[in-house]
Order: C-alpha cells, then structure tokens, then sequence
C-alpha cells in the first residue's frame, strides 16, 4: 500500500483517548522557494499535546520531490490571553524524510538522493471559525556544525485545514 | 492596496483587546543566520514593527506568558506582497531595561514565497 495512504489510514483509524480534535489540512509549501508545492497534513491533539504528519510533494519529467514529515508539539493555547482568542502555537520535534531526483534531459536517467533529519518544529494556528483554521509550520533541521551558526534547512509550510 | 485590505481586515477580525503593558516603548535587534542582522522592530506596549527578519517587513502585536512570548500580523516581503506573519520566542529580562530573546519566525506571502529564521536578539525597553 502507498507509505501516504497507509500512514493517514493508521493515524485516522486509531482510537486515541486522549485526543480532544482530529484535524486534516491541505495547502501549499516551500521547499523550493517561490514553487507551488502541494501537500496534506494530517493529526490528532488536546489541549496540551499534538501529533501530526505531513506529506508535500512534486513531480514532473525532470524531477519530483517528496518529503514526509512526523511531528510532536507541545501546544500552548493562547485563548485565554487578552488579544489572541483563536490563537494556538507550538514548539517540538520533527523526523522529515525528504526524497527527490533531478535529471537534465529526459533522456538521462534521474540522479536521485533521499535524507532524514531531525529538527525542531514551530507551528501558529488561527481558528478563522469554529471548525476552520489557518496554520504556519516551521521545521528546522540540524545538519552538522551550522546550528552553531544559527543556519537550518528549513520547510515552511502553510496550510488551510478542518477539525472535527 | 486591495490585498493589503485583504490581510489587514483578516488579522484584525480576530477577537482583539487592548492589552496593558508595562513597557511604553522599546527596541529590538537580532541576529539570524550566520549571526548577521536579521531584524530590527520598534516597539510601543504591544506592538513592533520593523524588519521582522531578513525577507519581511511588517508589524506584529506581542503577548506574553511569563517569559514565552507570542507574536503575530502582516508583513511585506521583498517582492512587495503582502502576508502574515508568526513568531514564538522566549524573553529573558535582565536589569529591568533589557532583555535577551531566543525566536522562531515564519512569513508567509500571497506570491507564496515564505521566509523562516531562527534569532537571537536583545532587546531595550523604557
């Protein structure tokens, strides 16, 4: 089965207990910058806690890039703070698996390469109405010694989505 | 000028109050990536505007909780569109004139081009 489909399947057919809101969004990305990237997040979360995965991708005859991405976040909601009603962020960790492939021509074969990496997570939420919401994701991946230099590989993401 | 409406009435259509603040004003300067000039705000009780950080300028209402803090509003970025603009970060005051901050931003644009960074800052507040 598709590593996607599988993956949203588990996540939606579980029974977590703790979990107040399922949530599934879809938007846009920028792993190149500027290039309208696809992509589904999907996840589960309360008050407190919050699980999501993310999966972006595009393809064409010369490249595709995927990247899919599992997060955990402690979640600080700012409902009751005077000006932010609506307003819920977040910070934690994230695993990305990132895969792509680049030729040329289309008469070469394509030079593929894939990497995981670990990072840390920033999201901000804004529940426009009740169900809907609008949200910023950042993910801020360590590759050596350039976190000393405050320099990350980053994927932001913004996404338009529904809890229920 | 009808996108910047746009953003404009979607920020402010939130459930907003004004928040007291101690601070009448203050300055913030951080460094982003290989610790160059990232960002430069003003600020007056809780607001900043400024360069939010290296592709974006704009302006963003600040709420803490204790030493966490909360940032969001609109922005500009390099190519003159307009978008939102988030950021969480941690404060620390010293000497009751300055602060040390740690912070995670990200702007997002209508042409789609987004823009994140990590800074270290210090602030001055009066």
């Amino acid at each position: 089965m598709n590593l996607k489909l599988f993956l949203i399947l588990a996540l939606m057919s579980s029974n977590f207990a703790w979990a107040q809101s399922y949530f599934v969004g879809t938007g846009m990305s920028k792993v190149t910058q500027g290039r309208l990237i696809p992509l589904l997040q999907v996840g589960v979360d309360n008050q407190m806690l919050q699980f999501q995965f993310t999966s972006l991708g595009i393809s064409n005859e010369l490249y595709y890039h995927s990247n899919y991405k599992a997060s955990v976040l402690i979640k600080k909601n700012w409902a009751n703070t005077p000006m932010l009603s609506g307003v819920a962020s977040g910070y934690g960790l994230g695993l990305m698996h990132s895969k792509r492939g680049y030729r040329e021509d289309t008469d070469e074969d394509l030079k593929e390469r894939e990497d995981t990496l670990l990072g840390s997570v920033f999201r901000i939420e804004w529940n426009i109405a009740s169900r809907f919401y609008i949200s910023l994701d950042s993910f801020y991946a360590s590759k050596g010694f350039l976190p000393i230099a405050l320099s990350f590989q980053n994927e932001n993401t913004v996404a338009f989505g529904m809890r229920f | 000028m009808r996108k910047i409406l746009i953003i404009l009435i979607f920020i402010f259509s939130f459930n907003c109050f004004a928040t007291p603040s101690e601070r009448f004003g203050h300055i913030y300067i951080a460094g982003g990536e290989l610790f160059g000039l990232s960002s430069v705000r003003v600020g007056g009780k809780s607001w900043e505007a400024g360069l939010l950080n290296r592709r974006s300028i704009g302006f963003v209402r600040v709420a803490y909780d204790n030493s966490l803090y909360l940032n969001y509003g609109g922005m500009i970025n390099l190519n003159s569109s307009p978008g939102i603009f988030g950021a969480m970060g941690y404060e620390k005051l010293l000497w009751n004139f300055l602060s040390l901050r740690a912070e995670i931003n990200m702007g997002h644009a209508i042409d789609n081009y987004s823009s994140s960074e990590i800074h270290l800052g210090i602030g001055a507040f009066w």
